[in-house]
């Protein structure tokens, strides 16, 4: 469960961990109108590695990383869609790919439950910033994320 | 081990101090500041002079160029006093977002005159359209100054629902006025091919013609250039990274242009 992260107010989903370095998220996001002005439902993968432990007795914490994939469902957003307009004239717009870094803890290793917390930059914005590094500043492009886990 | 856990805390505060819980970066919730409606006022504001001359600069394309963007603002803000007004002809943004249009508002706030824009075909993607008219206004819009009528309007056919053109309104704004010169401003060259097939090119040279449209003032092509449309003279303004500004000298005795390396 997540807030935020630019796959929505709320996104639910389940993940698999495949080894002590990788999970795979797979989610569904939702904005309400009232909140985006218009309602955006947004797919997501994210792709988590995790980076290093750190151990405070029984409390741990983990510092990771990874990418989120996600695509905005709705033909507004995919600029190159079919149709209604020469081939190739757009790129994709409707999926992105969002760089994060994050803190993930509980208060027990053996409890399923924990607690995360991200901070990204979306591919647009890590473009513009790198290009744009004069007059923009990359504090303005910093997306943050909450959310929790249930370790089945 | 006590120093990474300094720097894990450290990484936690730094980025939740300068960051956003942004829920997707599709979101088109803005304040209605119809930026525009406001620079009109401040337009219709600026001292009379004695001269009927007087000189405006003319930016396009802007999206994606924030560092050449923002030196063409800096060069305008040098020439204090040279310029009245500063017009944009659309593509402020690459893909219609938010945070695309905040970043050009906020870079737009150093210009120390007026400034007034036109919509761009990328302006209108995504849900580009909502915050353009929330955060700019309307999309069909004319005023004068002095003895110069501005007409901008959305010519974004593809990207756009309804009548786009819509040459009734652009029509009914020329019929019904008394100034000496005419200078239209939309996004799209009226001599794209590949949006206009030759009726509808027919079409828009019939009223330039009939109305003796002094300028015809586009974006889209990211080159600057200059060629007749008709009776006027049509000039792609250029993208901000192609290092030129568009200059307009207008007078009782018509509009003139040139482009200055910056």
């Amino acid at each position: 469960m997540q807030h935020a992260g630019e796959i929505g107010e709320l996104a639910l989903g389940f993940g698999k961990r495949f080894n002590s370095v990788y999970t795979l998220d797979y989610m569904h996001g939702l904005v309400r109108e009232e909140t985006g002005g218009a309602t955006i439902v947004t797919i997501a993968l994210k792709n988590n590695f995790d980076i290093h432990r750190f151990s405070y007795g029984k409390n741990y914490v983990d510092f990771y990383g990874g990418i989120t994939v996600f695509h905005v469902t709705g033909l507004r957003y995919q600029a190159a869609r079919v149709n209604a307009f020469p081939e190739q004239y757009y790129s994709v717009g409707s999926i992105r790919g969002l760089f994060f870094l994050g803190l993930k803890g509980g208060i027990k290793e053996s409890s399923p439950h924990q607690v995360f917390f991200e901070s990204g930059m979306n591919d647009i914005w890590l473009i513009n910033v790198i290009n744009n590094n004069e007059s923009i500043d990359y504090k303005d492009y910093v997306s943050l994320a909450l959310g929790y886990n249930y370790i089945f | 081990m006590k120093k990474i856990g300094v720097f894990v805390l450290a990484f936690g505060l730094l980025f939740l101090s300068c960051g956003k819980f942004t829920v997707s970066p599709y979101v088109s919730s803005t304040p209605n500041s119809r930026l525009n409606q406001h620079q009109l006022q401040d337009i219709k504001s600026l001292e009379p002079t004695s001269s009927d001359t007087f000189k405006i600069v003319a930016l396009s394309d802007t999206h994606n160029y924030y560092n050449e963007f923002s030196d063409q603002i800096d060069y305008i803000n040098s020439k204090s006093g040279e310029y009245k007004f500063v017009i944009i002809s659309g593509d402020l943004t690459n893909l219609g977002l938010l945070r695309e249009f905040e970043t050009t508002k906020k870079l737009l706030k150093k210009l120390r005159i007026p400034y007034v824009t036109a919509v761009g075909n990328h302006d209108l993607l995504s849900n580009g359209a909502s915050i353009y008219r929330q955060m700019f206004g309307l999309t069909d819009y004319s005023f004068t100054f002095r003895q110069t009528k501005f007409i901008f309007f959305n010519n974004n056919n593809w990207e756009s629902s309804g009548i786009v053109p819509n040459l009734s309104f652009v029509e009914s704004e020329l019929a019904s006025s008394t100034s000496t010169n005419h200078v239209l401003v939309a996004h799209v060259s009226p001599q794209d091919k590949d949006r206009w097939n030759q009726e509808e090119k027919d079409d828009m040279q019939a009223i330039v013609d009939t109305y003796g449209v002094n300028y015809f003032l586009n974006g889209h092509d990211h080159n600057p250039g200059a060629n007749t449309f008709g009776v006027a003279t049509r000039v792609t303004v250029g993208a901000s990274n192609k290092g030129k500004i568009l200059e307009l000298e207008i007078s009782n005795a018509g509009v003139t242009h040139q482009f200055i390396d910056f």
